[in-house]
């Protein structure tokens, strides 16, 4: 690594762990879950980075050429298309194939897991991902034994493989040549999101609670050990880093409170717990508005979180959850995509002059920032957090 | 001498990170002539590989 981009690498590493430690920097970190509006300011169709390894990493690499940015979530796209055309995924649609070459993929969400299935899953949940799951999923996985499904097995495993090796490479190359810090190093979900998401979906999941309630309970126990698993086992052995968990459906009001007290919170709360336990902190990635449940997340060990704000109330995170947890937001995806930049600006100043003060935050979109946010925006927001978040 | 490996699951409980046990493997392998650890570290190594392929799948 170059002495130059090594000193910005430790730099901005101290810079967002001392957030997360609820002390104050020098300046509030600016995190940004840049998505698909890397490959746009890239130049690069979403096909191309969907299909493309190699123009999905180097999106990144013209991104951190034109941002200072302390840490990053890594390339756009999450889900190399070509693996899940190897494996006939039935879920997934992506740009180029089925849909226009300049559309973000979409997930076609279907109750991959039927009611009739929850004993077998609770019972040997692995195998029967492999041996049921995965054949209803995939056309090519369809007829288990058959020559099209060993075929896809192996190249989905190889696949798997050859991404997550990528990957790792050009971490270091985004580290050694622009200082590029990672957002997280570890991914994990809610053991409930883990059942109503890809194997129930919501409708599924919404069913279940009123009718087999007792089977739902029984499933999320199950899982609370593997996704515990997971995160450690994605973690391999780094610690300083957050792990990334999307929250979905506990987000108000899909679920009322009761039900949320009921089934959402009790098995997230022992599988962050647990995380922690382990060393490795979790970066809460509160999608949509967590308002009502401040006060249970408030029970999580002191700074065993980083309480990401979307649609919550940041003045009630801030005096329920601050000097307690990180928190980090909230700059609405809307006004990155449709305001101006003298709106970011003031909603960026707003947000330090009002949370940033004593420590313990970063700045970041609500959401994942997504294709349509306007690139003088972003600008605006990062010249605003460096100009007014310097402690 | 290395027994037939069975074609139906044999095992419940599997425990997070095993899909398929060392001590079940280790059956199947009988006598081993030299360090059983070395080859049980190799084993639970790409244990965790099928085990984590598998999983991902799901936790999306």
């Amino acid at each position: 690594m170059a002495g130059n981009q090594l000193k910005l690498y430790e730099e901005r590493k101290e810079r967002y762990i001392a957030a997360m430690e609820l002390k104050k920097p020098d300046k509030v970190p600016i995190r940004l879950q840049l998505s698909e509006f890397t490959a746009k300011y890239a130049g690069y169709s979403y096909q191309e980075i969907y299909y493309e390894k190699e123009k999905n990493i180097d999106s990144v690499n013209k991104l951190l050429e034109g941002f200072d940015l302390d840490t990053i979530t890594g390339a756009p796209s999450l889900w190399w298309a070509g693996l899940h055309d190897a494996t006939g995924a039935r879920y997934l649609k992506y740009p180029g194939r089925e849909l226009d070459p300049d559309t973000q993929f979409q997930y076609h969400e279907e109750e991959y897991m039927k009611p009739e299935d929850y004993d077998v899953f609770i019972e040997n949940p692995t195998e029967w991902i492999l041996n049921n799951f995965l054949p209803r999923l995939h056309t090519e996985f369809s007829t288990p034994g058959s020559y099209r499904a060993n075929v896809s097995l192996i190249k989905g495993a190889f696949g798997f493989a050859t991404q997550l090796g990528r990957n790792q490479k050009a971490w270091e190359t985004w580290a050694k040549e622009y200082g590029a810090v990672p957002t997280f190093t570890a991914f994990s979900k809610a053991p409930f999101d883990t059942l109503a998401d890809t194997l129930r979906g919501l409708t599924g999941i919404m069913m279940d609670l009123y009718e087999r309630p007792e089977k739902v309970r029984a499933a999320l126990d199950v899982i609370i050990p593997h996704n515990i698993y997971y995160g450690m086992a994605t973690s391999a052995g780094e610690m300083e880093f957050p792990l990334f968990m999307p929250l979905h459906r506990g987000a108000y009001p899909f679920l009322n409170p009761k039900q949320w007290h009921e089934f959402y919170w009790p098995s997230l709360k022992k599988v962050i717990e647990a995380l922690w336990e382990n060393g490795k902190r979790t970066m809460f990635y509160a999608e949509g508005n967590w308002t009502p449940y401040l006060e249970s997340i408030a029970e999580l060990p002191s700074k065993s979180i980083v309480f990401h704000v979307d649609q919550t109330d940041m003045a009630q995170a801030k005096k329920i959850l601050g000097g307690k947890f990180c928190l980090s937001g909230n700059v609405p995806n809307t006004m990155l995509s449709f305001g101006k930049p003298d709106e970011v600006r003031d909603y960026v100043k707003g947000l330090i002059d009002e949370y940033a003060g004593d420590g313990g935050f970063i700045i970041d979109a609500a959401a994942v920032i997504q294709g349509d946010a306007k690139e003088e925006n972003i600008r605006a927001l990062i010249e605003a957090a460096r100009e007014y978040g310097v402690y | 001498m290395t027994k037939e490996t069975p074609t139906k699951n044999v095992f419940q409980d599997l425990p997070p990170g095993v899909c398929v046990p060392w001590e079940q493997k280790a059956k199947e392998l009988g006598e081993i002539t030299g360090d059983p650890e070395i080859i049980k570290k190799e084993w639970e190594q790409l244990e965790t590989f099928a085990y984590v392929y598998i999983w991902w799948w799901v936790q999306r």
